[in-house]
């Protein structure tokens, strides 16, 4: 269990994080959320002492990480792959963490065997690729078997199948009962590995929440229907509070009642309805919707692509 | 509102030396801490001899020691110890830099030929690391004789060699910064480049002043010595060179160096 | 308006036994000096430099030695008078100070510049077991490593010497005394640079701090006029000077051995003192 209480960092006049109160509970992946700039890497070098919090705290398991007396048992962290010195072998770098709390040597074997890094561990960690680099840093974060994984971009290099591999290890270690604490940009595969959602914005919290409650706000009610009778069909749905979009030939988005309610609806009416589905944004939707007001560093609007004009190549007029 | 295409600048694109000139310029000006370091030199530089010249003002008060006032360039201008320091370790950092946070690759693939962005840096530090050192040592020496005339151990600038000597100074102090450059170029790594260097200037001396008899003589050509030959006036009974022949000897330094450096940046893999 | 939910009352998460090991577990001094050992040894770069240093000391040593012997014919009564043979054979030492000084800064400074140190201070988030057990697996290795190569560089250089019959033998007074003074001088610069490295956190500016304060120092130091160059001994170069100096004439301006040592203990306690607070209380 991960507590965080008023935790505010200022760099001079910036504030990086700005009074943060979550708790990141056991047994579910809870995903952690937020713009670039948001300040979720600070809290997340808060949690582990690397920064001190200008006001408030941020606990695990009820004690703050410097005194717990094996620091790397209780929480693993994986904070920035490459956060190894580049002449050292990978081996050689496990042992050297794995040393200072007296975690048995052959627990050093077990977590590159689990990440896939055994052919290689006598290798420089220098010539690794972004892939192998990122998995020493999860082989570095399971060394100590902690109860607590915090993990920032886990996903970032690694290649199809590594990323199903790296969803399923994280499911399997959060059903396990431990508190899986995960930020990430990828958002459809936040979607498919969160239960809980914690999203920042400008340092401050903006929601907590599950994945499907999220979703659920964002989209609101929206109902799509087919029917042959559609513009009869709308007719009938429109009253005060609900809007009904035309989107093709015989489809319709209905926005303000329940599927259930244009169901019976459609049938008081006799009108057939072939397909009656409630509308789902993506968590990407509703993630761009809910912080576009907390978004720090915009980028300029795509422009549309040129057609080039007969006369553009120099061809023979 | 629509991207600039190719078509608006691509006629004229073309990697020119006067434009990696401009881009070096460009690279070494944006770094706030080389803007600091350059800064630190030239405040060393007068703030020491300025020290020192008081100090020797004070003692000369307290013991009336004629010899403390022998040397007044060289008292003022003590400093210039301390800023070869800096601009050496700027121009190890100017290239090693590069290679340690991967910038090499876009500097190298900008301007495949190699060869303008070595000769680039070169002049560009060069010139800046020249400018910067006479502008502070300059006013070092004015500052610290101003001080000493108070007890009429001052020169004034149109005293026989004082030119040569302020001129010769900047001109060593460069080229260390340059012999920084080259090293860095050689070695590519920070920490080996930066004792490379230092231990050329600093700790060669040393050893070769162990050497007996004709092995000594070789003291005269190390790049301190050669140095020392450019910014001496009064040259009874020392065992330098004449400062033209300091001035042949550091230019030999600067050839072989950057010689060397531009062959290996060319041949070998970024 | 902050979008929260209460917690689910979700069922309760399986409980997890804590692995065998944990039990066993614990960051304690004696473990993170073996950490810091297997860190200093697994480095390729690390042993090469400590290798070269050795014999860079050696080998300029006995070219100097050979050098003399080879001129000694010709040398003048006043060469002949002032001729310092156990120096003489050490006169490579100052590129182990170098050697050694830039490693010391590396361990601190490389670990910065790879981002290493978030892992070490994450490991240890006491931080002063860190800084203590890196400046004690490398006082050991300097200080071993130095000795040997003064030791070596001594016995090879009086072989040289001894053909003009002008070697001395270890027996010669205060030649042990300067063998142990030299190592520990070439130690206490390693530890200066640990100290400089993690009060600048650079490479580039620790490493001219540092070399700037051995070697520039003592050259600004000896200028200095009348009372001022008092100074000069109590510079590390100063106090060094004392420890490896056998011979004082009346009117040289120079420590006791004994406290040439304490100046330079003060000197490094100084310099990790200032080192460990800084560690503590900055952000990683």
């Amino acid at each position: 269990m991960i507590e965080a209480r008023g935790l505010t960092k200022r760099y001079g006049s910036k504030t990086a994080v700005d009074d943060l109160t979550f708790t990141v509970r056991p047994g579910v992946v809870t995903g952690f959320l937020g713009p670039n700039g948001a300040g979720k890497s600070t809290t997340m070098r808060m949690a582990i002492g690397l920064d001190r919090p200008t006001k408030g705290a941020i606990n695990i398991g009820g004690k703050a990480y410097r005194d717990f007396p094996a620091p790397l048992t209780e929480v693993g962290v994986l904070l920035e792959a490459k956060a190894v010195h580049t002449g050292r072998s990978a081996y050689k770098h496990l042992l050297a963490v794995a040393q200072t709390q007296g975690i048995p040597r052959r627990r050093v074997d077990e977590v590159l065997a689990l990440v896939g890094l055994t052919d290689v561990a006598g290798k420089r960690v220098g010539g690794f690729s972004l892939g192998m680099g990122q998995r020493l840093g999860i082989a570095s974060a399971m060394l100590g078997d902690p109860g607590v994984l915090i993990l920032d971009e886990p996903v970032n290099g690694l290649d199809p199948e590594g990323i199903r591999w790296i969803r399923t290890l994280l499911q399997a270690l959060a059903a396990e009962g431990r508190t899986i604490f995960v930020s990430s940009h990828l958002m459809s595969e936040m979607a498919l590995t969160a239960t809980h959602l914690i999203v920042v914005g400008r340092g401050r919290l903006i929601a907590n929440t599950t994945v499907e409650e999220f979703i659920r706000q964002a989209s609101g009610d929206l109902v799509h229907v087919r029917s042959p009778q559609a513009a009869r069909l709308s007719e009938t749905l429109a009253r005060d509070g609900v809007t009904v979009t035309t989107t093709g030939l015989d489809t319709l988005d209905v926005n303000g009642l329940t599927a259930q309610q244009v169901g019976e609806a459609a049938f008081a009416a006799g009108i057939p309805v072939f397909e009656l589905t409630p509308r789902q944004v993506s968590l990407e939707d509703a993630f761009m919707d809910i912080t576009k007001d907390a978004v720090e560093y915009t980028h300029g609007q795509t422009p549309a692509p040129r057609v080039p004009s007969a006369t553009s190549t120099g061809a023979n007029a | 509102m629509g991207f600039p295409t190719a078509a608006d600048f691509k006629p004229t694109a073309k990697v020119t030396l006067p434009r990696v000139l401009r881009s070096e310029w460009t690279k070494l000006t944006s770094l706030r801490s080389t803007v600091w370091t350059l800064l630190a030199a030239i405040v060393v530089t007068i703030g020491f001899g300025l020290i020192v010249c008081a100090a020797t003002v004070a003692d000369f008060h307290r013991n009336g020691n004629a010899s403390d006032l022998n040397d007044p360039v060289g008292t003022s201008l003590v400093g210039g110890y301390f800023s070869q320091i800096a601009i050496g370790v700027l121009g190890v950092l100017l290239i090693t830099g590069e290679y340690s946070t991967g910038m090499i690759r876009t500097s190298l693939g900008a301007v495949p030929h190699r060869l303008p962005v070595l000769f680039g840096k070169a002049i560009v530090f060069g010139v800046t690391s020249y400018a910067l050192s006479l502008g502070a040592i300059l006013v070092a020496f004015f500052s610290g004789q101003a001080i000493l005339h108070q007890v009429h151990g001052g020169v004034a600038i149109g005293d026989p060699s004082v030119v040569r000597a302020l001129l010769g100074g900047a001109f060593f102090v460069m080229t260390i910064g340059l012999l920084g450059l080259a090293l860095g170029t050689l070695i590519r790594s920070t920490g080996g480049s930066i004792a490379a260097l230092l231990g050329l200037i600093f700790v060669v001396p040393i050893v070769t002043s162990f050497l007996p008899g004709r092995w000594g003589d070789i003291q005269k050509f190390i790049p301190n010595n050669a140095g020392g030959a450019l910014v001496t006036i009064d040259d009874r009974g020392n065992d330098l060179l004449s400062p033209l022949g300091g001035l042949v000897v550091l230019l030999v330094w600067l050839a072989v160096g950057l010689g060397a450096a531009a062959f290996t940046l060319t041949r070998r893999d970024a | 308006m902050t979008l929260t939910s209460p917690p689910s009352a979700a069922q309760a998460p399986a409980s997890r036994a804590p692995a065998a090991f944990h039990a066993r577990t614990r960051v304690t001094i004696p473990r993170v000096l073996r950490s810091e050992w297997t860190k200093l040894t697994s480095l390729r770069s690390t042993v090469w430099t400590l290798l070269a240093a050795v014999v860079v000391t050696v080998g300029i040593g006995d070219l100097v030695c050979w050098a003399t012997v080879a001129h000694w014919d010709k040398a003048g009564p006043r060469d002949r008078l002032t001729f310092q043979p156990v120096l003489q054979s050490l006169t490579g030492a100052y590129f182990s100070q170098i050697a050694i000084g830039v490693l010391g800064v590396l361990l601190i400074t490389g670990e910065y510049s790879t981002g290493m140190i978030r892992t070490s201070l994450g490991a240890v988030p006491r931080r002063l077991p860190v800084l203590f057990a890196k400046a004690a697996v490398f006082a050991v290795t300097s200080y071993a490593v130095a000795f040997v190569a003064v030791l070596a560089a001594f016995f090879t250089g009086q072989a040289i010497l001894d053909h003009k019959h002008i070697g001395v033998t270890i027996g010669y007074p205060g030649a042990w005394r300067v063998l142990f003074g030299a190592a520990f001088f070439v130690l206490a610069i390693g530890l200066l640079g640990l100290a400089i490295g993690t009060l600048l956190r650079t490479t580039g500016g620790s490493i001219a701090t540092l070399l700037g304060l051995v070697f520039v120092v003592p050259i600004v130091t000896n200028l200095l006029p009348g009372n001022w160059s008092h100074i000069h001994k109590y510079v590390p170069d100063g106090a060094g000077q004392a420890l490896v100096t056998i011979h004082r004439l009346p009117g040289d301006d120079i420590l006791s051995p004994l406290a040439g040592l304490v100046v330079l203990l003060v000197w490094l306690a100084v310099g990790l003192g200032a080192a460990a607070y800084t560690l503590v209380r900055r952000d990683a």
